[in-house]
């Protein structure tokens, strides 16, 4: 059986009538990098402050390195927490600042402050205070902190925000460092699912509160294959001789007679043939690729039409 | 809880308000005492010019302190909220008691180191440049203060809880003095008008400063159980709700 770093059940989130985060059920395993993909508002947050303790749940369980209940804020020891806005004194230095945290978690090693500091390539802005510190270097000594007790799970929220192109690709080499080198299990989540897409690998897409869909990454790619795009003069009639002469199951019609089949099988290469036999005149034909963006809005709107 | 309050404590004494909170208190009375002293330099009937009457006119304003307490607090750690800081020590299994009880104690610790440095340097100057009306003023008024301590601490304790239970300064402040002043005020009233047990009175510490009670017989052991009756019901009150809260 996997080993179970994090576990949900049941776990929601109300606020008087609102509901911010329905009945959900997820699992980590060790060493996995889980992408928490969603629209801004749509429960991430949530969800990753239930688990870091941030907030209360109004129902479910959570259990971390399968401890639940009580037991949490021993083990929570064994996480590195970045969620929402990273927070600091405003007039400590970030170096005074991570002192402050190594001092309050009991570790004996002075110089894991610098070794953060090192890795998140923040030793020369050290001394500054934390009210003047840019957007990008804020999020990189939340990290920092996140790091500072060699951590077993990362619960990161959206921490490449406002970081410049380089720093986008410095924070992923090292996310994914992390991961390989020390088995650091990583929850972190993103608006944008292709900012995430080379380095996680299973995805949970969430929106409205609601987990609607996970999957692992390969599954993701699969379904982001290529697909043909089809313009005719009448979707309707072109759809029966999809499904009844083709027998192609794996198309959506879209608006102005627009079919789009993601499925490749034999029955493709007589397409035009077959669709000029029963009177439909194709207008335009091509193929395309569903990017990873595509899909995530194709599912967010298919939820939001329920 | 002994990392929290020493990482408590390295935070406080690298900021520099709670230098600047030191100063100001240092200035004031320090003010006060150099305009005693020019007044009674320039002006040969000036009376009050000496340690005996700045001793037990310091005496008298003790209960001063127990208007500074909710603005120190405020200063040391009111804005916790604001800043989110609390999220961090949360999310790395620092139990919220540890979190309360933790900034509790360095309160205490940092109200007694700045008590003794304010005393260190007013004492002596005061009888540096003032008239020395002997040592029994002096002792009066470090007696005071001693039997002040677990009043002043009871005070502390509501302030403290102010500071878990509401986020903004102003409500904190208001609250605070609204159960420790207006209130006692008010009872005051209705004691003289309809009488009232005196008993109800001695639940406030501002009024039991200003009776001086700890000269009552038993009154300071009176004064110790005040300060366990506020720790017990603050505590309660306190946690409860920062135990309920979203941070």
């Amino acid at each position: 059986m996997a080993n179970i770093i994090l576990e949900t059940k049941q776990l929601s989130k109300k606020y008087n009538d609102y509901t911010a985060l329905h009945p959900t059920n997820i699992r980590l395993e060790k060493g996995c990098i889980y992408g928490l993909v969603g629209i801004n508002g749509a429960g991430k947050s949530t969800l990753m402050r239930l688990i870091a303790g941030q907030c209360r749940p109004t129902s479910g369980e959570i259990k971390l390195f399968n401890q639940a209940g009580a037991d949490l804020e021993g083990v929570r020891r064994r996480t590195g927490v970045l969620v929402e806005q990273p927070a600091f004194y405003p007039e400590l230095s970030g170096r005074n600042n991570l002192e402050y945290y190594r001092i309050q978690m009991g570790i004996a090693e002075k110089n894991s402050v610098n070794q953060v500091l090192k890795q998140l390539a923040l030793m020369k802005i050290a001394h500054k205070k934390f009210k003047h510190y840019s957007l990008g270097n804020k999020q990189r000594l939340g990290l920092a902190l996140a790091l500072l007790r060699n951590p077993d799970l990362l619960i990161l929220d959206e921490p490449i925000n406002g970081l410049d192109p380089l720093g986008n690709i410095e924070m992923r080499k090292l996310l994914l460092e992390l991961n390989q080198k020390r088995q650091i299990t990583i929850m972190i989540s993103s608006h944008i699912l292709a900012e995430l897409e080379t380095l996680i690998t299973r995805v949970g897409v969430i929106h409205k509160g609601q987990l609607i869909k996970e999957l692992e990454m390969s599954e993701l790619q699969e379904k982001c294959q290529t697909y043909i795009e089809l313009k005719v003069d009448n979707s309707q009639k072109a759809a029966a001789i999809l499904d009844c002469k083709l027998e192609l199951t794996a198309y959506k019609v879209w608006p102005e007679h627009i079919i789009h089949i993601y499925e490749n099988s034999g029955a493709i290469a007589n397409l035009s043939k077959t669709l000029n036999q029963h009177d439909i005149a194709i207008k335009s034909i091509r193929s395309l690729e569903l990017s990873l963006e595509d899909y995530f809005i194709q599912l967010i709107g298919e939820k939001s039409d329920d | 809880m002994i990392n929290y309050v020493k990482s408590e404590l390295y935070r406080l004494l690298r900021t520099q308000t709670t230098y600047y909170m030191l100063l100001m208190i240092l200035f004031f009375l320090l003010f006060m005492l150099g305009l005693t002293w020019y007044t009674g330099l320039n002006d040969p009937n000036f009376l009050y010019d000496n340690t005996a009457f700045v001793f037990r006119f310091s005496q008298s304003g003790l209960v001063t302190v127990l208007y500074v307490i909710p603005f120190g607090i405020n200063v040391l750690f009111g804005d916790e909220y604001g800043h989110g800081t609390f999220k961090n020590s949360v999310s790395y299994g620092m139990k919220r008691e540890v979190i309360y009880l933790g900034k509790l104690i360095t309160s205490v610790l940092v109200s007694f180191m700045m008590s003794v440095i304010v005393l260190m340097v007013f004492i002596p100057l005061a009888e540096l440049l003032l008239e020395n009306s002997g040592p029994v003023y002096r002792q009066g008024l470090i007696l005071s203060i001693w039997h002040s301590i677990p009043l002043f601490l009871a005070a502390l304790t509501v302030a403290h809880m102010l500071s878990f239970i509401t986020s903004k300064a102003t409500t904190q402040i208001l609250s605070y003095f609204v159960m420790m002043s207006l209130v006692q005020t008010l009872l005051l009233r209705v004691k003289a008008i309809v009488g009232m047990p005196d008993l109800v009175m001695r639940l406030f510490p501002n009024y039991l400063i200003q009776a001086r009670f700890w000269e009552a017989p038993l009154g300071s052991l009176f004064c110790w159980g005040i300060l366990f009756l506020y720790f017990g019901v603050t505590t309660i009150i306190g946690l409860t709700v920062f135990y309920k809260r979203d941070i």
